[in-house]
């Protein structure tokens, strides 16, 4: 009787150890305005997918501009504040992204996106002279970090660090999966994707490149593992009024949807927060200007891009990694 | 516990896998045809539909309506009584996932093939 | 009769309070399904202390009862399905003169694959084949063990002539 337990109660450890290594689990829901799903593998794939939903709630109740009661929300109430830690990161890394990419990347555009009414969807084409108006709020230079503490120095300055902060929630996802020993996961943060490690049998994820053109196939499938992968478009979020579209990105410059000749812009790079910040400057740059950012970048990361007029570029370093049925140029670094 | 146990949980296990396979396989020729649109509201699956079979599917979620139309291949939202309407704006689709997020509705193309992971977009 | 009934009612609660510690107090196993079911002691006891009737009967009371209060229509078709499947294979098995570890064994591996069929036949969805072979190890287990519990249990109840 005593051995037939003790062969079991091995049993029990030794088979439940091989099935945890195949383990896999998953969750689906809604936050941050977008579609989420986040899948670990491992030994504890259900407590670090929790622990990252968890995140994910949290940060989107620190982040976001539109939720009231959010840190961003107060902030740019009251023109100042103490801020927690994951706040200040972000900020202090979306002013850092502003001075990189040249003012392309600017956090600071909420009072001329309001205008187009893209926050609550209650669109418009503005007045030009309220545009410029509105752009002369639209100055990173004018907001302060001193240690826990942010100052908005121009009266009416907002800032919105949505085109970062999935960005950064993807890249703090898997740390969480790290500390809780996972060693492969995917998340996908409404077309935010982020990749920890390989998938469980050892192979490269594959990750598909949505088409501007949602009626026909994907861009492309890149195969990777330990990258994040961040697509933008005007493609994303627009509105047509007398016969002309309006989209999401907005020029910096001008505070009009950027007209750069570009549909869309991936990047792929190790850090969540990088892709998701150069995807939408360099959407702003246009292809040459994207080209050439990249060219004299030192920041390690990889480009596609896809013109209006169809082309597809991708970069040196995922040109072996990318499979389509498009034809695509390669642009290499000097 | 004697060798006629052993035997028998053998036959039950092996049974089990046998029957299973052919469930598995009958489906698997089901929803042949390369691809299937699944639907979920909230985090419930609410139905997988054939790509290539035309369809029209009404939706009544706890938030609202909407109607899926599966049509030659490829799926839109012919029409929904949310806010902005912007899953009907997003038009016909053959790839990809259209959101409604007022309804907290998913409509997402999947490839039988199941060789993507996510879709970045 | 009166005696067998009353017998039955205190297994069927028993039964009740075994699913419930086990809805309160997961014994977590990291995989979603993957349960030991404690509440198959009190089964496979019945099987052989009372016999099928009483057996099926307590089974199904149970079932029905816990998906009321804890589930929804689809587990209670989950655990319907999965009770029915466990009981044909142990009083098959049983008139095979199976051992009460043998009998267990089969109960748990055919639980779990009553179980999984539902779930493919209403989820339409191949993707939890996948869960196949980790559910019919752990069935297999987790039937072993119950199995040599149900057989300590049966001793001592037959020791108090219940």
């Amino acid at each position: 009787m005593k051995k037939v337990l003790a062969l079991t109660f091995i049993l029990i450890i030794f088979l439940t150890g091989c099935s945890f290594g195949s383990y896999s689990y998953s969750d689906s829901f809604f936050a941050m305005d977008t579609y989420m799903s986040v899948t670990a593998n491992g030994a504890n794939a259900q407590s670090a997918v929790k622990k990252a939903k968890k995140q994910i709630l949290k940060l989107e109740n620190l982040l976001s501009a539109h939720k009231e009661k959010s840190e961003v929300y107060r902030l740019n109430k009251n023109g100042s504040g103490k801020l927690s830690n994951d706040t200040i990161k972000v900020i202090k890394n979306a002013l850092k992204f502003s001075r990189l990419t040249n003012g392309a990347f600017n956090p600071a555009m909420l009072p001329v996106t309001k205008l187009w009414g893209f926050p609550d969807k209650k669109y418009r084409v503005p007045k030009k002279s309220e545009i410029e108006n509105a752009l002369k709020l639209a100055k990173p230079e004018k907001i302060y970090v001193n240690k826990d503490e942010v100052t908005l120095n121009l009266k009416g300055e907002e800032i919105d660090l949505g085109a970062i902060a999935k960005g950064y929630t993807s890249s703090k996802i898997i740390e969480i999966f790290k500390r809780e020993g996972i060693e492969s996961g995917i998340v996908n943060l409404g077309g935010n994707v982020q990749t920890l490690g390989t998938k469980p049998d050892g192979s490269l994820w594959t990750v598909a490149i949505e088409n501007p053109d949602k009626n026909s196939g994907y861009l492309g499938q890149l195969k990777i593992k330990d990258k994040a992968v961040v697509t933008s478009g005007g493609y994303e979020r627009n509105f047509t009024k007398n016969g002309k579209t309006y989209h999401h990105i907005l020029n910096p410059e001008n505070g009009y949807p950027a007209e750069s000749g570009l549909s869309s812009v991936t990047v792929v790079s190790r850090d969540g927060m990088l892709s998701d910040a150069l995807s939408t400057s360099l959407f702003v740059m246009g292809k040459n200007g994207a080209e050439k950012f990249y060219k004299e970048s030192e920041k390690d990361f990889d480009i596609i891009l896809y013109t209006d007029g169809g082309k597809l570029t991708v970069s040196q370093g995922i040109a072996d990694s990318f499979n389509s049925q498009l034809d695509f140029d390669i642009v290499k670094k000097d | 516990m004697n060798k006629r146990d052993f035997i028998a949980i053998g036959i039950v296990i092996i049974l089990s896998a046998l029957g299973f396979l052919f469930l598995n396989f009958n489906l698997k020729n089901d929803a042949q045809g390369g691809e299937t649109v699944k639907i979920s509201v909230g985090s419930d699956i609410y139905g997988t539909y054939p790509l290539n079979e035309n369809k029209e599917i009404k939706i009544n979620t706890k938030n609202g309506f909407n109607t899926v139309v599966i049509e030659n291949g490829s799926v839109f939202v012919k029409d929904a009584d949310c806010r902005d309407k912007y899953c009907v704006k997003q038009g016909k689709i053959r790839n990809g996932s259209i959101i409604c997020l007022p309804h907290r509705l998913v409509i997402e193309i999947e490839s039988n093939d199941k060789s993507i992971d996510a879709v970045a977009g | 009769m009166a005696k067998q009934i009353s017998k039955t009612a205190v297994f069927t609660a028993l039964a009740m309070i075994f699913s419930y510690i086990e809805a309160v107090i997961p014994f977590n196993f990291g995989i979603p399904g993957v349960k030991i079911g404690i509440a198959n002691i009190v089964i496979v006891t019945a099987l052989y202390r009372f016999g099928v009737k009483e057996a099926v009967g307590i089974s199904f009371i149970r079932v029905f009862l816990i998906g009321l209060l804890f589930g929804n229509i689809v587990s209670l078709v989950y655990s319907f399905s999965g009770a029915v499947l466990s009981l044909i294979g142990m009083i098959i098995c049983k008139k095979l003169k199976l051992s009460i570890i043998g009998v267990s064994a089969v109960g748990g591996v055919l639980h779990n694959t009553g179980q999984l069929s539902a779930a493919l036949i209403i989820l339409q969805s191949t993707a939890v084949t996948y869960y196949l072979p980790v559910l019919l190890v752990s069935g297999l287990i987790t039937g072993i063990l119950i199995g040599i519990v149900a057989r300590q249990t049966n001793k001592i109840l037959k020791k108090f002539n219940f």
